[in-house]
């Protein structure tokens, strides 16, 4: 109408499940997301991080090769060596998802090209047009798998692809470049090397660091079984669908004695306003607005629990998903002797990502955003938030 | 003891990283009252009254760089983002709002891969 | 071809504040004054956007100076900025006056034959109780 715009899309999914669960899907979530551009801790109650959570994302590294040509990629050495053995994630660098040419090569060896209609009409390789698009699409996708049996030399597919990507395109991109050796003595620094060979120059970087501290914040009380906040505690189960067994409802029950000194009947914080103060928070915004202020209208939400020091680290670079996988592990044991009642891990996806979750296509519409959020409680519950912008198929 | 929930479509709420620039005058002093006042001029001029009462909230304010995230309920946000694109001037001089990011999602804010350098 | 189609606010205007003596309407009022007034509330309510999107369509089509009914043209997606910017009217020209819409109608035609039916009622309530034969009473009721 005249008068209102409809306004982007987007998609929020939020599940609650257990870590010792045995159909918990957190290892598979976190794993299928391929391309992770920043992590952002959050530890209330926390005095000092401990050091084998923070090395271990320090510890990673990452390179960036430039100027890399595609059918460097299809070749049968290259192939053989990184792409079939560990596991190797590139993507490349400096291009926008909706405005160029994007390539990306996830696990297990399948080589994404998200191309413009110009590109793609030059190529010759048969793709899919967008899914997001489907009146005059304007990207189309191709997907490669490197490691099927009949991509190889000679073959009449390699032979083709071969020529469109050396013949008739040569085309070029700087790549991220991270691979996850098959046995430990392999260095991670091979693909660079092999590279470096073949006449083109790799730089390493480490993932950045910024650990700070807060003093006397306000949270937000939670329980992980409330997250509609209606302060039932665990009565808000009976209407959903119970998967787990009677065993591990016990244990969960023990779990929560913790936070006795809620009674029932209080009205806890839901799971959307703890996710948009944790969104303030992580920003590093300040919650105080009155309901009548003029600048902001945006507050804690209640109930609030104050935190003498409040812990927060963000780390930013290429972080491979088994890295974030070790680090959540760690994370749930420190969790067991910590006095924290929650903590928090953000992942976000990169913004010119072809693909977000699996091999779910990806792309840029207002936003670009491909995120998740795990909360965890000490009593190995956990609170995943995954959130999606507008061109994006829902997370698994 | 599973449960999922899955939200699709309108989200309540819209985030906006936004900067203000200025053409020759690099060192305007702008603090958070006269920055939410350029704004809410901006949404007057494009979408009078109407629009003017459009609850556009400051979250924060970087003064030094005149760079602000503002939330907007989402049946405002094209009349908020049209009219902060169609700014030419304030307080007489030449300026522009640069958009960074929308999201739906605050969180996504706290990281911009697009302007990650390396 | 597809057809432009259009909205039109059938009004009256009620003029307030002093009434000049000797007649018994408040007239002088015009087309071009009523446009004026009803474009600049659109204006202050819904700013360069509502003028811009009513510029084609939005008109003053018809206006009886005798009694002081007025039709206003607006293209029919855009028609509520008008419809929302016409009772905040206080002004036209320089006599005070507010406008009560009394009909909405899609052509010009069904807001005639609203207009006939609508004054044939007001003659018939007007005339209730008075001698029919009166020649004055008569003449009013032309629509």
């Amino acid at each position: 109408m005249a008068v209102t715009f409809t306004c982007p899309a987007s998609k929020l999914v939020f599940e609650r499940s257990c870590f010792l669960h045995k159909n918990s899907r957190h290892v598979t979530n976190v794993l299928e997301h391929h391309f992770n551009y920043g992590v952002d801790i959050l530890i209330p109650d926390c005095d000092s991080i401990p050091l084998h959570l923070t090395s271990l994302m320090v510890n990673s590294r990452f390179f960036l090769t430039e100027r890399l040509p595609l059918a460097i990629l299809i070749d049968k050495e290259f192939v053989e060596a990184f792409v079939k053995k560990g596991k190797l994630y590139m993507l490349s660098y400096g291009t926008a998802i909706d405005r160029d040419n994007c390539v990306a090569i996830v696990p297990p060896g399948i080589l994404i090209l998200n191309l413009t209609k110009d590109t793609y009409q030059e190529l010759g390789l048969v793709g899919k047009p967008t899914v997001f698009q489907k009146k005059l699409p304007t990207k189309y996708v191709v997907e490669i798998n490197l490691t099927e049996e009949y991509f190889t030399p000679g073959k009449n597919y390699y032979e083709r692809v071969k020529w469109c990507l050396t013949d008739r395109l040569g085309l070029v991109f700087d790549f991220l470049v991270a691979w996850l050796p098959h046995e430990d003595q392999i260095s991670q620094s091979s693909v660079p090397a092999y590279l470096c060979n073949k006449g083109f120059r790799s730089r390493a970087f480490k993932v950045s660091e910024e650990i700070t501290f807060k003093k006397d914040v306000k949270y937000p009380v939670i329980d992980s079984n409330d997250f509609d906040g209606h302060g039932e505690g665990g009565n808000s189960d009976n209407d959903c669908p119970i998967t787990s067994s009677t065993k591990y409802d016990e244990q969960k029950k023990g779990g929560t004695k913790s936070d006795g000194q809620l009674k029932s009947g209080d009205f806890l914080c839901s799971y959307t306003e703890f996710w948009e103060w944790l969104g303030a928070f992580t920003c590093g915004l300040d919650c105080d607005g009155s309901p009548d202020d003029f600048l902001s209208t945006f507050s804690c939400p209640d109930p609030v629990s104050i935190s003498p020091s409040c812990c927060q680290c963000k780390y930013r670079g290429f972080i491979l998903p088994g890295t974030i996988n070790c680090l959540i592990e760690s994370l749930r044991d420190y969790m067991k002797s910590s006095t924290s009642p929650w903590a928090c891990v953000t992942v976000h996806g990169f913004t010119d990502s072809p693909v977000s979750w699996r091999r779910n296509e990806h792309g840029h519409h207002k936003g670009g955003e491909n995120l998740y959020t795990f909360v965890l409680f000490p009593s190995e519950d956990y609170w995943l938030y995954m959130a999606v912008g507008t061109h994006d198929i829902c997370p698994p | 003891m599973y449960r999922r929930i899955v939200s699709k479509g309108k989200a309540e709420y819209f985030y906006l990283h936004v900067t203000l620039e200025f053409e020759d005058f690099e060192d305007v002093p702008v603090d958070a009252i006269k920055f939410k006042t350029i704004i809410v001029d901006a949404l007057q001029g494009l979408f009078g009254l109407a629009g003017a009462s459009i609850p556009a909230d400051i979250l924060k304010f970087h003064q030094p760089k005149r760079s602000a995230v503002l939330r907007v309920p989402s049946s405002g946000f094209v009349k908020l983002w049209s009219s902060l694109t169609l700014l030419g001037t304030c307080m007489g001089r030449r300026c522009a709002f640069r958009v960074h990011q929308v999201t739906p999602h605050l969180m996504a804010l706290s990281a911009n891969s697009r302007e990650w350098q390396l | 071809m597809v057809r432009l189609k259009n909205r039109y606010y059938l009004c009256e205007i009620i003029p307030t504040g002093e009434k000049k003596q000797g007649t018994h309407l408040v007239g002088g009022f015009t087309e071009r004054l009523v446009f004026k007034a009803v474009q600049k509330e659109v204006q202050d309510l819904h700013g360069d956007y509502g003028q811009g999107v009513l510029m084609g369509s939005f008109s003053v089509s018809y206006l009886n100076p005798d009694t002081n009914m007025v039709m206003i043209r607006a293209g029919r997606d855009y028609h509520r900025l008008v419809g929302s910017a016409l009772p905040l009217v206080k002004k036209i020209g320089h006599q005070e006056a507010f406008l009560r819409t009394i009909h909405l109608g899609g052509t010009i035609r069904s807001c005639q034959k609203f207009l006939i039916k609508h004054n044939k009622q007001f003659v018939k309530s007007a005339t209730e109780g008075v001698d029919v034969a009166d020649p004055e009473v008569k003449e009013q009721g032309n629509g």
